[in-house]
């Protein structure tokens, strides 16, 4: 009973915040779980629950199953925004279920941060755990990666449905040893491209075999600690693959599973591996292969994921970067294009970004190229443009200004293209001052 | 050009916290002085380093996994390590590095970490991994008679005891210890502090 009113009042508040034209982010859910930490267990789900979980890639991957599902027909309920702790994920549901509890959707898909997945799990079903990445990142909120990996393989110890991991990340890999009774286990993978390097070329973790604690060995890395792994002890490593990428070409955007030829609007590896997990998601519930491959073709996330846009005519690409890898990654594609460019940096260090800034010392800012000037914003501007210049990059050519507004009218005064990368909380504002 | 030569332990390790960066920092502004640095990473496997070649030696924070398998590697040099310090080789030390030097390390589930015990002080972690000393702080040091702010970030759960000799008075922050008055250890040629990504003014 007592759900049923903290359902009709949710619905209430909802109606009013819409009336006033406010979102409410995951205002609602706070409310919800605050009055009732368990109501998790109240909601009638009749329908395939699919959430992803990574450091990054989760927004992006979240909204490419959601966009594939909804080509092929199906109702979709979805945290496409990106609100991913149990709030968020309890909003969405508050706005969309009945006042008894039922949820209408052919699937519900959910990206979840990772330290929750256990809190909301305990209590709501679920189907198909995507798992995409492990690396660090706000190591003032989540002490170590360690710690959320042990965190997510302890729930994952009793879980019997399906599970599809990233086998070239030994980070996430060896949660699929987890519980040896799970026979749904799927792994991805994506074949050497172009740019893998035989020595690890960023920061990452991962280099210890958690089973044996020997050194992992590489044939190559991909990107940060992504690559082909093996224990030379225990032969941790050796998995065997569900769905395999080939013949990457980031020039022309293609790849290949299964003899398919995917184009997407895309040119990144971390991409190409976000969106072998999607295939590998919806072929486990058997979504036709062309409905796929024509979602894929069209999908695009205009919030700042590779978002490519024109501003005052200038080629402009926007990236979110909230961690070393991402910044690292968002460099990768920066540096894998020839033509002259200018870049801005937008750093903030707010509650949601993490206090501490020590992560862009490990963001790779050597032999950067063709890149004419680079301009710094945000709250730690001057952390950035220290940490660029201590790269070796000529300080003259580097501008710093606090002011966002400052940052942005500088920054157009040339026709250069431009690369933009803006941490967690930088992103809208940045956005927003390039009137997207 | 004069050289200065930096031994660099376990940069695949020891590099969590950005630490790579104080290496990166170091080359930079030695350059701007006329200065090369000339740096030799050392990790597990590698030839035996010898510490009395080197001016500096550095090595940062890691992981608490991480950092038990390179003490039992570290280990096997402190002989070499000592001489070293007795022959004014400088040392700077982050964070878990800073720990190692110590008697021993007490993880957060109670197992004990043998250190290098070249210094006297310990460290323990709380028996709760959410109490972690962390946040910005900043601290006065004095270094060649003139006394300076230093500003860094820390994030330890380990606390550190039996300190004489610490790097700097603690003015806003944890240090050492949570509430602690006094944060590292500055001996001579040795600095160890749990100050990551520090700039001082």
């Amino acid at each position: 009973m007592r759900n049923f009113f903290i359902i009709l009042i949710m619905k209430i508040l909802h109606l009013i915040l819409k009336i006033c034209g406010k979102n409410g982010g995951n205002f609602l859910g706070k409310i919800a779980y605050k009055w009732n930490p368990n109501i998790f267990k109240y909601f009638k789900v009749n329908s395939p629950v699919i959430a992803v979980t990574a450091t990054n890639g989760k927004t992006m991957t979240n909204n490419a199953i959601g966009y594939v599902l909804k080509t092929a027909g199906k109702k979709v309920l979805s945290n496409q925004e990106g609100n991913n702790m149990e709030t968020g994920i309890l909003s969405t549901i508050l706005k969309h279920c009945t006042l008894t509890g039922k949820i209408k959707a052919d699937f519900l898909v959910f990206e979840v941060d990772e330290g929750y997945i256990p809190v909301i799990f305990k209590d709501f079903p679920l189907n198909t755990l995507v798992v995409l990445d492990f690396f660090r990142d706000q190591l003032d909120r989540n002490g170590e990666v360690e710690t959320l990996i042990l965190k997510i393989n302890e729930f994952l110890k009793t879980y019997k449905n399906n599970l599809i991991l990233n086998a070239d990340d030994p980070n996430v890999a060896r949660l699929g040893k987890a519980n040896p009774d799970n026979k749904n286990v799927y792994y991805f993978s994506v074949e050497k491209y172009k740019y893998a390097s035989i020595e690890q070329k960023e920061a990452g973790e991962g280099k210890f075999c958690p089973f044996c604690k020997t050194k992992l060995e590489y044939d190559y890395y991909q990107y940060s600690h992504i690559g082909k792994f093996k224990c030379p002890n225990c032969g941790y490593g050796n998995n065997e693959i569900y769905k395999l990428a080939t013949d990457v070409n980031l020039n022309n955007r293609t790849f290949k599973i299964d003899d398919i030829t995917y184009k997407i609007r895309f040119n990144s590896i971390y991409n190409i591996y976000n969106l072998t997990a999607v295939i590998a998601c919806c072929n486990l519930y058997n979504i036709d292969t062309k409905i796929i491959k024509e979602a894929l073709s069209k999908f695009v996330l205009n919030n700042g994921r590779l978002e490519e846009v024109k501003i005052n005519d200038v080629p402009t690409i926007i990236n979110l970067a909230k961690n070393p890898t991402g910044s690292n990654v968002s460099l990768r594609i920066l540096n894998e294009d020839d033509e002259e460019k200018e870049l801005l940096f937008v750093l903030n260090d707010n509650l949601a970004d993490g206090l501490d800034v020590s992560w862009i010392w490990d963001i790779n800012f050597d032999n950067l190229n063709n890149v004419t000037r680079i301009i710094t914003s945000g709250t730690r501007a001057y952390d950035i443009a220290i940490r660029i210049k201590t790269s070796g990059f000529d300080s003259n050519k580097i501008e710093p200004y606090l002011n966002l507004s400052e940052a942005v009218e500088n920054l157009y005064k040339t026709n250069t293209k431009k690369y933009i990368i803006a941490n967690y909380t930088a992103l809208q504002p940045t956005r927003k001052e390039l009137k997207l | 050009m004069k050289e200065l030569k930096i031994l660099y332990l376990y940069p695949d390790i020891l590099e969590l916290y950005g630490d790579y960066g104080n290496i990166q920092v170091l080359k930079y502004r030695l350059e701007k002085r006329g200065f090369k640095a000339i740096i030799t990473p050392y990790t597990i496997g590698d030839k035996t380093p010898n510490f009395k070649d080197f001016d500096i030696v550095f090595a940062g924070g890691g992981a608490d996994q991480e950092q038990s398998i390179l003490a039992k590697d570290l280990i096997k040099y402190k002989d070499n390590i000592k001489e070293a310090i007795e022959n004014k080789v400088f040392f700077l030390l982050i964070c878990g590095a800073y720990q190692l030097f110590g008697r021993y390390y007490k993880d957060v589930d109670g197992n004990i970490i043998d250190g290098l015990d070249i210094f006297p002080y310990y460290t323990e972690a709380i028996n709760d991994r959410k109490k972690r000393c962390i946040g910005n702080i900043i601290i006065d040091v004095t270094l060649n008679g003139n006394k300076t702010k230093v500003i860094g970030f820390e994030n330890h759960g380990g606390q550190t005891f039996d300190i004489d000799t610490p790097f700097g008075e603690v003015l806003f922050g944890n240090g050492n210890k949570f509430g602690d008055k006094n944060e590292g250890f500055f001996l001579e040629n040795v600095i160890a502090t749990y100050l990551h990504r520090t700039s001082s003014f």
